[in-house]
């Protein structure tokens, strides 16, 4: 008899377990399914309304791109625990130095490497001065935020035509086309990949993420780590910028001005967790930030006030977000 | 002399001395920057005064607002969001039923309140990071005020000046200080509620544990904060005669505009209560904020740009020196060659030991 | 599997009922009707208004639809046009200038017409956009206009008003945007034609534009014997920081208040310093800015605002005329065959009643100075026509809708 109780809520107790992986699974493809039927909700009106399905998705490649780069890199600071709001600006100023360069040598692979290394030199600046001081991170990025916004400021005042850096059209025409993008930005996603799942580099993120005082312990660095962290997520900006002076060579203050906040929703649309460590997904940053272009040629169709948009992408934003959280029970506020 | 009295009143020095400081410091280095360029700081005189204490005012009713959560863990990206709707709607609704500049602020402050307590219920019930529900309803509540101005279009007074003429009458500033304070004062300080906030800034899973309900208490400090945002937004808008909204995400850089007041006060705070703490803060910050408009009067090559470098270079120094405030104590005080240097002068005098 | 059945029947009726409401909106456009993509920055000023309600209503007689889109950096609008051409637009109107080329090149390669209506393009853009064959021009005043509308409004303020004490904002001239500086320089140069006067050394038109732009004014290295600037101010962020500098100039006596752009703000945080501070007389503060001539201006008259020189609803017409004149087939270029890049007059009004007579001559319920008849008359002309529509001013509109309006 007692062993068949036991027997019954063995069978109950595994019954229970399925659920609950079952319940996990489905929950941690919630950004995938969102990104799949915001894609289908576009390509079908589109095609009923008659509208170039094929521009639609060049559109939608290009305005992904920006914040998939941007934001594939965040994923290595946000794992590790940390945040950075000034990869906007940073990319900023990376385009515009890159822009100088390229215009003034004409040649595409040093506007390309001074984007490059501009964005990791400023990406690491942030993190030495946060490490080294011992500042919070989050306060330093925001403090560096408005330094980069005013050091682009100058940079266009002083060095620029009408407020306004331009690299010439027919330098960066050749790589103005969707398969250049494509390329960028999946080459950029596997390197990602490859080096968060396939090398050890992601586990110790997680790792110092989810218990920084276990990470330590266990002799993580974690100081070189998150500048580690912080100089991968400068290589996507400084893709990012160089994509973006590809595609509009006329480089002002307004340039990408949206890029770093997009960057956050787009992570979190594609089920990253803002706080990092285990939870962390690499390929979240990529779906997030094409659910959200599919979301605003979606809207598009239908909708021309910018502000009805930023409503829906508001409201979407917590309700993904809550879809996402929904299997954690936390008996405590979330800070 | 008694020395526990003499210790008490090196204490008492001390305790002036560190409250005083960065009042004091800011004020003197912003005056003699002022002298260098050939003005003074208080040049002027009344109206800048005035102006001063509206800035005071401003930052110190945004400071207030923004500690509350912050102090707790909680940023909360909403703040510019819910003080420009919160204003908005005061500016709307007061001009429209002629209830003056003092009915604008009562309305914006119930705005704010009922706004504040929105996201704070959005908060406890999803129970989401801050971070996320503060920008997702940063952009909700941005496209609200698009809408309710038609589409952005500019919010103004007309003829009537009562509204800018409010936001430059010391005594109503004073009045609109002294309630930020005292309702800090009063809720924080003498109910049951400041007490289960202290407790959960401190040990969020002890008071958990102990019966403190956290998520009403986290309701309460959104709506409190949300009352000051909407008082703050509604004398931003007056301030200026008007505003024209701006979206995409426009309000976000609100909530670092009183960081600086704020780390200020992690100092000040070592030796006085508090919210005083902010108000000396604020003040201070307002020094070198007048300082920064006298400067620019005065010199047109110091750009809005330098002195958001000049700013951010402050600072980054005082977080600096508040994270590192032993070693550089150690530094400054030659403590640690003072110590190697008394080991040795021991080690001379009896070299057996 | 009855649960799938379930899922599946929902999914199958929310796709029908979507095909159904989508199949619904779209009925009711004709064949002869275009679509016509409207890309601007700024969406909220008096004149953007004005324009919306002026395209909105002259496109109507003319069989355009126009849809506005408000963007904020260069990859926005050119998404934004890409979008344009998904939906089968077949035209854009470029308000915003974060990469014209840019742009111009994103319409041209999806084979839309594009016309900047109040902007100028420069040499070096002008060189490469003429190589595209779907770009039709730009109207906008030109540095010329630009620098002339600062010089005239010094003029009318020394002469008319008989000011000698001036605060000055200069708008973007610390970003160097170029019509603002013509614009400061243009007064600048009107005070500096005093024998006494000169601003750091600087007496002509090139020297006084070399000097302010990206740097704006410093009033101590202003010099005169017979003027005096108190205060400057530029950028657009409109918080205490400029009130403090505004209230000091003002107390220092500068409340003949001349702004080279919005004129508005700056209008309404001055009438509320001139009213709060004792020390400073309201009935001697005069602002005058060069903004719009529309109605969200008439209020600004009653605060101090005296002089208004602006563009108009109907400066949109050139641009239509352009629009109109390629969708037709009979696409205007210069005389050496290229998209025009043409200058436009400002309408300058120094009263309110001046004002309102503009706008009643002006505005949607009574009809547009350049209404749907008059764009269509010189859709069908050649540029010296086409010219003579972009330079006229208030009087010259009028015989303008006289002759081909009615």
């Amino acid at each position: 008899m007692a062993a068949q109780i036991k027997k019954e809520a063995v069978l109950d107790e595994t019954a229970l377990r399925k659920k609950a992986i079952i319940k996990q699974r489905i929950i941690s493809i919630i950004p995938l399914i969102a990104c799949l039927i915001l894609a289908a909700l576009y390509l079908i009106f589109a095609s009923i309304k008659g509208y170039s399905i094929s521009i639609g998705l060049q559109t939608i490649i290009s305005d992904a791109t920006l914040v998939a780069l941007v934001a594939t890199g965040a994923t290595f600071i946000f794992t590790s625990g940390s945040f950075d709001l000034s990869l906007g600006s940073n990319m900023l100023v990376s385009a515009l130095l890159g822009g100088l360069v390229g215009s003034a040598t004409n040649s595409l692979v040093l506007m390309l490497l001074t984007s490059i290394g501009v964005a990791v030199l400023l990406s690491v600046l942030n993190s030495t001065l946060a490490s080294v001081f011992n500042l919070p991170v989050f306060i330093m990025t925001i403090v560096m935020m408005s330094v980069y916004g005013a050091v682009a400021t100058l940079i266009l005042t002083t060095l620029g035509k009408n407020a306004q850096i331009s690299v010439p059209m027919a330098l960066v025409e050749p790589l103005n086309t969707t398969w250049f993008r494509v390329i960028l930005i999946v080459g950029y996603e596997l390197l990602c990949l490859f080096l968060f799942y396939i090398l050890k580099l992601g586990r110790q993120q997680k790792f110092l993420g989810g218990n920084p005082f276990c990470a330590y312990l266990s002799g993580i660095k974690s100081k070189r780590l998150t500048i580690i962290s912080f100089a991968l997520a400068g290589i996507g900006i400084g893709l990012a910028a160089f994509s973006m002076t590809v595609q509009t060579p006329t480089l002002s203050a307004s340039s990408g001005s949206s890029v770093g906040m997009n960057m956050l929703i787009a992570l979190v649309f594609g089920g990253m967790t803002m706080s990092g460590g285990p939870k962390s997904k690499m390929y979240a940053a990529l779906l997030g930030a094409f659910s959200m272009s599919f979301l605003d040629a979606f809207m598009n169709i239908f909708v021309s006030g910018s502000w009805y948009l930023q409503i829906v992408k508001g409201v979407l934003f917590i309700i993904v977000v809550f879809l996402i959280n929904m299997g954690n029970k936390v008996k405590l506020l979330e800070r | 002399m008694d020395p526990a009295k003499n210790n008490q009143a090196v204490k008492v020095i001390k305790r002036i001395a560190g409250i005083l400081a960065i009042p004091v410091l800011c004020f003197g280095i912003m005056e003699l920057v002022c002298i260098a360029n050939g003005i003074t700081l208080f040049n002027g005189g009344y109206s800048t005064l005035q102006l001063f204490l509206r800035g005071t005012t401003f930052v110190f009713l945004l400071s207030l607002g923004v500690s509350i959560n912050m102090h707790t863990g909680r940023f909360d990206f909403s703040t510019g969001a819910v003080m420009l709707i919160s204003g908005v709607i005061g500016a709307k609704v007061a001009y429209g039923l002629n209830l003056g500049p003092a009915g604008m602020m009562a309305v914006a402050a119930v705005a704010g309140l009922v706004i504040g307590g929105l996201v704070g219920l959005l908060y406890i019930l999803l129970k989401l990071p801050p971070m996320i529900i503060g920008l997702g309803m940063a952009l909700i509540l941005e496209g609200v005020v698009a809408i309710i101005t038609d589409g952005c279009q500019p919010v103004k007074f007309g003829t009537d000046t009562s509204y800018y003429s409010f936001t430059v009458n010391p005594v109503a500033l004073l009045i609109l200080m002294a309630l930020g304070l005292g309702v800090m004062l009063v809720i924080f300080h003498f109910t049951k509620f400041g007490y289960d906030y202290r407790a959960l800034q401190t040990g969020q899973k002890i008071a958990v544990n102990t019966g403190v309900n956290e998520k009403m208490n986290a309701l309460g400090c959104y709506i409190i904060a949300g009352f000051l945002f909407g008082i703050a937004g509604a004398l931003s808008i007056c301030s200026t005669n008007g505003t024209t909204p701006t979206i995409n995400f426009s309000t976000i850089g609100t909530m670092f505009s009183c960081f600086l007041p704020l780390f200020f006060s992690g100092f000040i705070g070592k030796f006085i209560n508090k919210q005083v703490a902010i108000l000396l803060s604020c003040i201070s910050y307002e020094f070198i904020q007048i300082g920064f408009g006298q400067i620019t009067f005065k010199n047109a090559a110091f750009t809005t740009e330098i002195r958001s470098v000049v700013e951010a270079v402050i600072l980054v120094a005082f977080l600096i020196y508040l994270n590192n405030e032993v070693k550089i104590v150690e530094v400054v005080m030659f403590k640690k060659f003072r110590e190697k240097l008394k080991a040795k002068k021991i080690e001379t005098a009896d070299p057996e030991g | 599997m009855k649960k799938i059945l379930a899922v599946i029947l929902a999914v199958a009726m929310v796709a029908a009922a979507l095909f159904a409401f989508a199949a619904c909106d779209g009925a009711g456009t004709t064949s002869k009707e275009y679509k016509v993509g409207v890309l601007r920055e700024d969406d909220t000023s008096g004149e953007a208004i004005a324009w919306q309600g002026y395209l909105t209503a002259v496109g109507k007689e003319l069989g355009l639809t126009f849809e506005f889109v408000t963007t904020d950096s260069s990859t926005s609008e050119v998404n934004a046009i890409n979008t344009f051409a998904a939906k089968g637009f077949k035209a854009i109107l470029l308000f915003s200038d974060d990469d014209v080329i840019a742009s111009v090149t994103a319409a041209n390669k999806n084979k839309m017409y594009l016309v900047i209506p109040t902007g100028n393009v420069n040499d070096e853009q002008r060189e490469q956009l003429n190589k595209l064959e779907y770009y039709l021009g730009s109207v906008s005043p030109t540095d010329d206009t630009d620098y002339q509308a600062g010089y005239d409004m010094a003029k009318y303020f020394v002469n008319d008003l008989g000011k000698s004490v001036f605060t000055l904002f200069g708008g973007a001239t610390c970003y160097a945007v170029s019509m603002h500086v013509q614009r400061l320089a243009g007064i600048l140069a009107y005070l500096c034609e005093d024998e006494g006067t000169s601003y750091d050394g600087a007496k002509t038109r090139g020297e006084l534009v070399g000097k302010v732009a990206g740097q704006g004014v410093d009033p101590t290295k202003f010099v005169s014997t017979k003027y005096t600037i108190t205060g400057y101010m530029d950028g657009f962020a409109f918080d205490d920081a400029f009130s403090t500098k505004l209230q000091q100039s003002m107390i220092a006596g500068g409340t003949s208040i001349l702004s080279v752009g919005a004129g508005d703000a700056v209008a309404g945080i001055a009438y509320g310093i001139a009213n709060a501070v004792a020390s400073i007389d309201a009935s001697e503060v005069k602002s005058a800015g060069v903004d719009a001539i529309t109605s969200a201006y008439a209020d600004c008259f009653n605060i101090g605002y005296t002089y208004d020189c602006g563009k108009y609803a109907s400066a949109m017409a050139p641009g239509l005329v352009l629009l109109t004149a390629a969708l037709n087939g009979n696409k205007i270029v210069d005389e050496t065959g290229a998209a025009p890049r043409a200058g436009m007059s400002y309408w300058v009004a120094t009263s309110l009643d001046e004002l309102n007579t503009m706008l009643a001559a002006d505005n949607e319920t009574d009809g547009y100075c350049y209404n749907g008849k008059v764009v269509e008359y010189y859709a069908g002309k050649g540029y010296t026509e086409f010219l003579e529509l972009c330079n006229a001013d208030f009087e010259a509109a009028k015989t303008i809708n006289a002759n081909y309006g009615k």
